[in-house]
């Protein structure tokens, strides 16, 4: 299914809602859902201030899939300034914080199993986040 | 947004496959909209039920449940209505004489699957109910609530 929101805050919480929708339906464990929820916020929250800098004409692209394996998400903006992503392991600041900036890359990278940035010069930028239905017996794909 | 210049209208599209279980994405969404603008519950339960009908009928009728065929809605947002469009492909079209049946409930017992009420209530829970063709030829229904603010 495919989203298409305005860059306005508050927003995408109508993005988070339709893809909770979604990962509901397909079985997703409850806690599961709350991980996809709040990485798909600061995607969206990242996508309408940075990316499309809160213009409202811009719009925020939501690509959601799904498989046997992956609920894949798609974030894309129509930006030109790609964010630079944090390695897993996560590595947090030691509080208290000097600054609270990053924490949403942050917070992507730790609740997402894999998270990529893909600049796209047609369209802006695309965050892609996988989430592995069964975290357990999934054989991470190295290609 | 600035209402002397026009922009007072916000625009949310949600593609989906032509595939039942989806109209249930379509209401959800529309619901936290919904809820957002300042819906009663009540106007919230016809929305979902008129969105529901009209996704059922994307999927099954206009695009023959072919998943690769897309359903589209589009949530128009205005500060004193929400207007939904729901288009199909138009794999198979409206009968416009179907717009304006009046189904019996006498007639409903005859019936195996139950069907045939789904524009009946679009009409019956929203104050407009319009059945256009979609932009790329498939069968669009449009569909209006009015918000109604409680007065001071």
């Amino acid at each position: 299914m495919q989203l298409t929101i305005p860059s306005i805050l508050g927003y995408e919480v109508i993005a988070r809602d339709a893809v909770a929708s979604l990962a509901k339906r397909f079985g997703l464990a409850p806690e599961r859902i709350e991980d996809i929820k709040t990485a798909l916020c600061e995607a969206c929250t990242n996508a309408i201030e940075h990316g499309n800098h809160a213009d409202p004409q811009r719009k925020v692209r939501v690509v959601c899939t799904i498989d046997e394996q992956h609920l894949i998400i798609e974030v894309c903006d129509e930006g030109t300034d790609p964010p630079v992503l944090p390695k897993k392991p996560v590595e947090w600041p030691i509080c208290p914080y000097t600054s609270f900036r990053g924490r949403g890359l942050m917070l992507m990278a730790a609740l997402a199993d894999e998270v990529t940035v893909v600049p796209d010069a047609l369209t802006g930028t695309c965050v892609r986040l996988i989430f592995y239905r069964h975290p357990t017996n999934v054989v991470v794909d190295v290609s | 947004m600035n209402d002397r210049e026009g922009a007072i209208e916000q625009v949310i599209e949600l593609r989906l496959p032509s595939r039942l279980g989806y109209e249930r994405i379509a209401m959800d969404t529309a619901a936290a909209l919904a809820r957002r603008m300042g819906f009663p519950a009540e106007r919230i339960d016809a929305l979902r039920t008129a969105i529901g009908e009209a996704v059922t009928n994307a999927i099954e009728h206009g695009n023959q449940a072919d998943a690769a065929m897309k359903v589209v809605v589009v949530l128009m947002v205005r500060p004193d209505e929400l207007i939904i469009s729901v288009a199909d492909q138009g794999r198979q079209a409206l009968d416009p004489a179907r717009t304006h049946i009046q189904p019996r409930i006498t007639d409903a017992f005859q019936r195996a699957d139950k069907g045939g009420w789904g524009i009946w209530l679009m009409r019956e829970l929203m104050d407009e109910v319009e059945f256009t063709l979609a932009p790329g030829g498939g069968n669009q229904v449009r569909m209006v609530v009015h918000l109604e603010r409680p007065s001071t």
